[in-house]
């Protein structure tokens, strides 16, 4: 298991081939790359900047991640959450998670990302061309 | 007297001009002495801001708990632990919680990753 919030990414294909190696057991690898959108409703977005708490950010992803691996009895998981400021069609997130079929697999990445979206202490900045606000995602 | 480290972040950092203060509080000060009054206090161009923001209002006012605290719509935590499960022996204070030397407060607004 491996989590990172930091303003760089690994790469991911490396990430991908870690996983790999990580189990003989391993038949499928779910992966969700988060990206900057362009646009916010008519408005054309310029970038966004992140902020984590330093400490617990990263405290709270292990948490995530330990939870639903046990949960959905899956073999491996990665979760990276980039800072600072990140450019339209620049990778944000990557979310990984590595279990014996797929139907698990597409499980536990769907509640992990919700989960990463809406519990870890990370905070994201939307500037436009018209504006900067604060995003708060639905719970 | 204690002295408690407070930590802004996303929107409330940039409300309050500053990512972290301290402040030096009596003996028996409570945290939500600490969040009603000397914030505020020592923010006095931004105190109404920081209350629509950081309290659930009601009518223009803070709106209050049944048990007389005030209704945050924040998440604090205490040293990493949020104010609601955090114990003072076997009991859990919530906001009533009195202020240790050396505290490290965090007020979190919501969050917005990914």
């Amino acid at each position: 298991m491996k989590v990172k919030v930091s303003p760089e990414l690994d790469d991911l294909q490396s990430l991908i081939d870690q996983l790999k190696k990580s189990s003989r057991e391993i038949g499928a690898i779910a992966v969700f790359v988060g990206t900057v959108r362009g646009t916010f409703r008519d408005e054309k977005v310029l970038r966004l900047e992140y902020e984590a708490h330093e400490t617990l950010a990263p405290k709270v992803l292990e948490e995530i991640t330990a939870d639903v691996k046990k949960k959905y009895g899956i073999i491996d998981a990665v979760a990276e959450h980039r800072t600072g400021k990140v450019e339209v069609g620049e990778d944000v997130m990557y979310v990984l998670v590595a279990s014996k079929h797929r139907k698990e697999a597409f499980q536990a990445l769907t509640e992990l990302v919700d989960r990463i979206k809406t519990e870890t202490p990370i905070w994201k900045k939307e500037i436009t061309e018209k504006g900067a606000h604060w995003v708060e995602n639905p719970k | 007297m204690p002295k408690v480290n407070v930590n802004y972040f996303a929107n409330l950092r940039e409300l309050m001009g500053v990512r972290e203060e301290k402040y030096k509080v009596k003996e028996g000060t409570t945290l939500a002495d600490l969040l009603l009054t000397h914030i505020p206090n020592k923010h006095p161009k931004v105190s109404e801001r920081w209350k629509i923001q950081v309290f659930e209002i009601e009518d223009s006012e803070i709106k209050y708990e049944r048990d007389g605290t005030p209704s945050l719509k924040y998440l604090v935590l205490i040293n990493g632990i949020s104010y609601t499960s955090i114990r003072e022996g076997k009991k859990r204070p919530g906001l009533r919680y009195k202020l240790k030397d050396g505290d490290d407060i965090s007020i979190l607004p919501p969050v917005g990753g990914g």
